[in-house]
């Protein structure tokens, strides 16, 4: 009887079952990328930015030659050149650099296959050896070598050589081949600061020219300071420095020439000029002029020839700058009743406002890199931010009293600008990177405004 | 106008009261402040296990297992000369199964119940000393099972395993800086030996977070978090039982922005 029921619940169990299955097909689920199955897991990074420990040892020498570059010879070059490598990245803000004066000396052997046990021991993660090379002819053959000591690899390497005058700059091509490959962003050492070296009392200020590498070194006065200079700004070949001059009292804006310290004036014109700027490819020059009152944006040819005007709205338009590309330019207007930022393209055409950020925005540069447009904001305090070229992403960098007068470093990733203090009105260069965590002041022999920072040396 | 009177018992017991109060309220005063409000500024890291893993897959799971234990010892002592010498020969295959064929004497009973275990301190050679305990691998007093508890893998153990890589890879790890360059996500994954070495080397799953600004840094991210588990390994931290769940890392997210 049992097994009957047991029969009977089965037959007719089955056809139902059967239907079941019929009826409901399984779920199509989307076909995946076969990925085998692990763990998977998210590590975050919640420490405050934590900078990256190199180790800058001496660079060694194959055998210590004299060397018009140092007194001591190659030997004691080779300290110099890493001590010139420390100061470059340590003041980037992105690496904890350890000097040659702290760290033992590796022979000359030992450049290209480091002594991983005395390294390892040392906190540090990066390491950075060199060698220099006194040539036959007189110039200097420089090697730089990063290492990563932890996985002990060799991460990057690179040789110059330099003449003996130039040696400072095999260092910086050293530390902007460190910079560049632990950063990813593009070098920018090998560069140079024009700006405007201020001396004297606050009502009399005597205003010169003067030219530095980017660390402050080989410092140089061009002008003497009997007429004032203002808003410097180098030619993309570093051959020529425009710059705005009372020679005779006006403002006018002269092309001065390093190599012959010629120099002349951009335009014939008895009206002031004012704020130079030169085009990324150096054959055109932006200029501002006030003719009866009204200031416009002109063009003319960095060889002279006839200004075109770019603006033609009452009011002031002043401080034009290119966009990498050359094709648009960004500048500053009181056409709306108060100091804004506006793009044209480059032949003045189809003129929009960018700044809607409440206060004026005045001095834009745009960045070499052209992802950016730095600015001073002014709403309270004068401040340096930069915002997207389409004048959204407004970020401020610095929150001080009086900050102004922005100007790129050749990589696009820092800022350089002055900073006035608030009681003494005493100027000084600073700059700040991108993420505004960054902030130092560089080192001037005299106060400091106006900065301008050229592009990097081939 | 009614005065009111006490009477005596009620002037004592009203006395008694208030001195009572007043000396409790001088002890709290009084008494030393122990800083309760101290607060162990101590960072627990939460971990927010989502997936399930699968239960072992063993026929039959014990859900626990209890403990061993000892035998009873009989009150008195004989020693095994002395009471038979002739059965002697026989015993030594035979005792053995008695104590575990024989359901564990619960210890309540045993006491009174069977003098009749006398044979077993007979046999009693060195060697057979630990088979006399019943054999248990747990810890429970109520359970008859002596097999092993299955080892399972939950979210508990999911969660510790991934604490575990995490406490080795973070402190490695150094997010890139830059404009943006928090946005960016790198995902690795890897293989482990079972010693917890690196079976070949971390694999860049995919990136994520570009922008315009952080280009430049999105190589260095991926080197960085290649770098931080190369640093870390090896994983000799992790439970060797779970092996298979963590022979396969199949992505390490490494993201420096904990507020996405």
């Amino acid at each position: 009887m049992k097994k009957l029921a047991f029969l009977a619940f089965f037959l007719l169990a089955a056809p139902v079952a059967a239907q079941d299955l019929g009826e409901a097909p399984p779920p199509v689920t989307e076909v995946e990328t076969v990925e085998e199955e692990g763990l998977t897991l998210t590590v975050t990074d919640d420490s405050a930015w934590e900078d990256l420990g190199i180790a800058i040892a001496g660079f060694a020498t194959d055998r210590d030659v004299d060397t018009p570059a140092n007194s001591g010879g190659t030997a004691s070059l080779g300290k110099e050149l890493a001590r010139v490598v420390f100061n470059d990245l340590r003041n980037n803000g992105l690496f904890k650099p350890t000097g040659p004066d702290s760290l033992p000396q590796p022979s000359y052997g030992q450049i290209t296959s480091p002594n991983w046990p005395s390294w390892s021991n040392r906190s540090t993660e990066m390491l950075v050896h060199g060698y220099v090379r006194g040539r036959p002819d007189g110039r200097l053959t420089v090697g730089c070598y990063l290492y990563d000591v932890v996985l002990q690899d060799e991460l990057a390497r690179a040789g110059w050589v330099v003449p003996p005058r130039d040696w400072r700059r095999a260092a910086h091509k050293c530390a902007d081949l460190v910079y560049s490959r632990l950063s990813g962003e593009s070098p920018f050492l090998d560069s140079r600061i024009a700006y405007i070296a201020e001396t004297g009392p606050k009502d009399n200020r005597t205003k010169r020219l003067a030219i530095m590498d980017s660390d402050g070194a080989n410092h140089r006065f061009i002008t003497t300071g009997r007429s004032t200079a203002l808003t410097p700004r180098y030619s993309p070949d570093y051959r020529k420095l425009l710059y705005l001059s009372y020679v005779d009292g006006n403002p006018r804006i002269y092309i001065y020439d390093i190599g012959t310290g010629r120099q002349t004036l951009v335009t014939q014109s008895t009206n002031p000029t004012f704020a130079p700027r030169w085009s990324p490819d150096g054959k055109w020059i932006l200029y501002s002029m006030a003719v009866s009152g009204n200031t416009d944006i002109y063009r003319v040819s960095a060889d002279g020839g006839p200004s075109i005007r770019l603006t033609n709205t009452p009011g002031i338009d002043i401080g034009g700058s290119y966009s990498p590309d050359g094709s648009k330019i960004v500048f500053e207007s009181d056409r709306s009743g108060s100091q804004q930022i506006y793009v044209m393209d480059a032949n003045g055409q189809s003129q929009k406002r960018l700044s809607f950020f409440g206060g004026r925005a005045a001095t834009p540069e745009w960045s070499p890199r052209g992802d950016q447009i730095a600015f001073t904001h002014i709403a309270g305090n004068f401040r340096i931010a930069v915002m997207s070229p389409a004048g959204g992403k407004l970020t401020h960098l610095t929150n001080s009293w009086q900050d102004e007068a922005p100007t790129w470093a050749p990589n696009g990733r820092i800022i350089q600008f002055f900073r006035t203090a608030r009681n003494s009105g005493t100027t000084a260069l600073w700059q700040v990177d991108l993420t505004g965590r960054n902030e130092r002041k560089l080192p001037t022999p005299v106060d400091a405004s106006d900065p301008a920072w050229g592009p990097i040396l081939p | 106008m009614a005065t009111i009177r006490f009477r005596d018992e009620e002037i004592i017991g009203l006395g008694v009261a208030a001195f009572l109060h007043v000396a409790l309220l001088g002890v709290l005063l009084l008494q030393p402040d122990k800083g309760g409000a101290e607060f162990a500024g101590e960072r627990v890291t939460v971990s927010l296990a989502e997936d399930v893993s699968l239960e072992s897959a063993a026929p039959e799971i014990n859900e626990e297992s209890r403990e061993a234990v000892a035998p009873e010892l009989s009150e008195m002592v004989v020693p095994p000369e002395a009471t038979d010498p002739e059965k002697s020969p026989v015993p030594v295959d035979r005792p053995v199964a008695k104590p575990t064929s024989k359901p564990p004497a619960k210890p309540n009973s045993n006491t009174s119940s069977t003098p009749k275990a006398k044979p077993t301190p007979s046999q009693g050679g060195a060697s057979k000393f630990g088979k006399a305990f019943e054999n248990g691998a747990g810890s429970a007093a109520n359970s008859q099972e002596t097999d092993a508890t299955a080892a399972t893998f939950g979210p508990r153990e999911q969660a510790s395993l991934v604490q575990a890589i995490n406490r080795k890879i973070k402190p490695k790890w150094n997010a890139p800086q830059g404009l943006d360059a928090e946005r960016l996500v790198t995902v690795v994954s890897f293989r482990l030996n079972r010693d917890g070495s690196l079976n070949g080397r971390p694999r860049v799953v995919r990136q994520s977070g570009e922008t315009a600004s952080n280009r430049a840094q999105k190589s260095i991210h991926a080197e960085r978090a290649v770098r931080a588990v190369l640093n870390a390994a090896p994983f000799d931290n992790l439970p060797p039982e779970f092996y298979d769940k963590w022979k396969y890392i199949s992505g390490v997210r490494f993201d420096r922005n904990t507020s996405r």
